[in-house]
């Protein structure tokens, strides 16, 4: 009875010839040798969800580029600020404005990724470098930007969610003043939630 | 009625004229005024101090954010861009602040241009390349003619995805691009990319310089001196540097930092010399680079003083003078600002970009003295 194969042919064809132990130890070698194939079969049957819409991102794929620094002036102000851009990438996701600042007294955004199912630039090489010193990086800035579901959206209906208006206080380097900023922001459809 | 009081009227009556017209409005500073002015604010030894010698306010211009880079062509002719993202636009005025050119990269009609970014002058043939990023993840070169209209779209041609930042154009032909590439993890930071490419598009040869490791290393480690938080892919000495050609054929390259990483880059794709500029004080970051001829100028600023220090120096890096602008980066009546748009020689010029209380652009020139 080691052998599974003879198992399998007296528990499906002849199973009246085995005794209740035999039957039991066919039952558990049978089990044991195709647990995991059965596993196997639901896997691919249930993909992960990033997976299921066959691996293809369909809310874009997009990169967060720190282009240079904008500058600006004032009266007695002088002040920059980072020029972040939302362009063509390998992060699956939408843009969205992430944030708000002042520079002289002008108001400036910076984007965000909401991140979605899907896998981009999952057919372009990746160049490897390497070199001796290299360590890898172990900073966890921006987690926020990367979570499925950003803080702050409200889901009104499965395709439609809303960012509710943004108050913001943004520091005047130059007048030493906090000021508000309101975003007033309407529903939009995303597809792909 | 008194002749002096007489003579302020004509010229009430015409400055008003002037802005009726839509007439660039020039404000000569008095050397003397300036200077005693300028005097009473040095702290710093040097070779000199910069003082602002003219102030032109355009009629039409407005301006919130000056985008790098201000450039200025060998007719003293300014350019400046508008938009990046949306309907990107670069404008150029002539020397009188008058508009005499739109670059705007949404003219392809096969081609839409979401985002277009740095630009390089081609001096002999006066047109503007530009780097552009349609949707996805191709990156184009949009070719102007002088007069603003598209003339044609190169495609970057790599087989790995890329983020050019600076361009320049060798005499040749060929595009300098430097930028930033993905790490194998493509959620860390990025590693430093420079490419020779040719006319067509196609990459020739890729450069792996100096210190790109070290620069690599650093910001991957979180240091300071070259990221940001809350972008911890970006590597700030790669970022903020700029990017021109030098009369003598090579490109230069300079990294961001203090010191400043210059590397001289020849058309083949060789690094002919690489030599650093100290910006004085270690809290002085560079703000803006200019070659003029063989002179190269690099703006220092200390963001929250707003002292500035002009440094020239020759294409091999040897100091040839320093400026110093006490609070010059401070926009007012006396202040340069720091959006350093042109350096010319004979007569030694600086040129600035600001801003006056209406937000309308003004050209603010300024000499050593």
């Amino acid at each position: 009875m080691d052998f599974p194969l003879v198992c399998l042919v007296f528990l499906w064809l002849l199973p009246r010839s085995l005794s209740i132990q035999q039957h039991k130890e066919c039952a558990m070698t049978l089990a044991r040798l195709f647990l995991p194939l059965v596993i196997a079969i639901i896997l691919l049957a249930n993909p992960h969800p990033a997976a299921a819409q066959g691996g293809h991102c369909t809310a874009g794929c997009l990169q967060i580029y720190n282009y240079a620094d904008a500058q600006c002036t004032g009266p007695n102000c002088s002040d920059s600020y980072p020029i972040e851009i939302c362009i063509g990438g390998c992060n699956c996701g939408t843009c969205g404005t992430g944030g708000y600042g002042l520079c002289c007294g002008h108001s400036y955004s910076v984007p965000i990724i909401y991140q979605a199912p899907g896998i981009c630039c999952a057919n372009l090489p990746v160049r490897n470098h390497t070199h001796l010193n290299r360590e890898p990086s172990a900073r966890t800035e921006n987690a926020d930007l990367w979570t499925n579901q950003p803080s702050g959206l409200i889901m009104l209906t499965p395709t439609q969610r809303y960012r509710p208006p943004t108050f913001v206080y943004a520091y005047n380097r130059c007048s030493h003043i906090y000021t508000l900023i309101t975003d007033e922001v309407e529903p939009k459809n995303r597809g792909g939630l | 009625m008194p002749g002096s009081i007489r003579l302020l009227s004509v010229v009430s009556v015409l400055s008003a004229l002037a802005i009726a017209q839509g007439v660039p409005k020039v404000q000569e500073q008095s050397p003397m005024k300036a200077a005693s002015r300028s005097e009473a604010l040095v702290k710093k030894p040097g070779d000199g101090h910069l003082v602002r010698i003219q102030s032109i306010t355009t009629p039409s211009e407005m301006v919130t954010f000056f985008y790098p880079p201000l450039r200025c062509d060998g007719d003293g002719n300014l350019y400046f861009p508008t938009e990046l993202v949306g309907a990107p636009a670069i404008r150029k005025l002539n020397p009188k602040g008058e508009r005499v050119a739109v670059f705007q990269a949404n003219q392809d009609p096969d081609l839409k241009a979401g985002v277009a970014t740095y630009y390089a002058l081609d001096p002999d043939f006066g047109e503007l390349h530009q780097l552009v990023f349609p949707e996805g993840l191709d990156r184009y070169v949009f070719i102007y003619k002088s007069d603003g209209t598209f003339k044609s779209a190169v495609k970057l041609q790599t087989d790995f995805p890329f983020f050019p930042g600076r361009i320049e154009v060798f005499p040749g032909g060929q595009f300098l691009v430097s930028g930033e590439e993905y790490d194998t993890d493509r959620t860390a930071t990025m590693w430093p990319f420079t490419g020779i490419f040719a006319a067509d598009g196609r990459l020739l040869k890729e450069l792996g310089l100096e210190d790109d490791n070290t620069l690599h290393d650093m910001a991957a480690s979180g240091d300071a001196r070259v990221t940001r938080p809350g972008n911890r892919q970006a590597n700030l000495a790669v970022d903020n540097g700029f990017l021109e050609m030098g009369a003598d054929g090579n490109a230069y390259l300079m990294r961001w930092g203090n010191p400043a990483i210059f590397y001289a880059i020849s058309a083949g794709g060789q690094v002919v010399r690489r030599f650093t500029v100290e910006g004085g004080q270690s809290d002085y970051r560079p703000v803006a680079m200019h070659i003029n001829k063989n002179r190269i100028a690099v703006l220092f600023w200390e963001k929250l003083s707003g002292d500035e220090i002009m440094k020239i120096v020759d294409l091999e890096g040897h100091d040839v003078a320093t400026y110093d602008a006490p609070h010059g980066a401070k926009g007012g009546d006396t202040g340069l600002g720091a959006s350093f748009a042109c350096y010319t020689q004979n007569p030694t010029r600086f040129t600035f970009l600001g801003a006056d209380e209406n937000g309308k652009v003004q050209i603010l020139t300024a000499e050593p003295r």
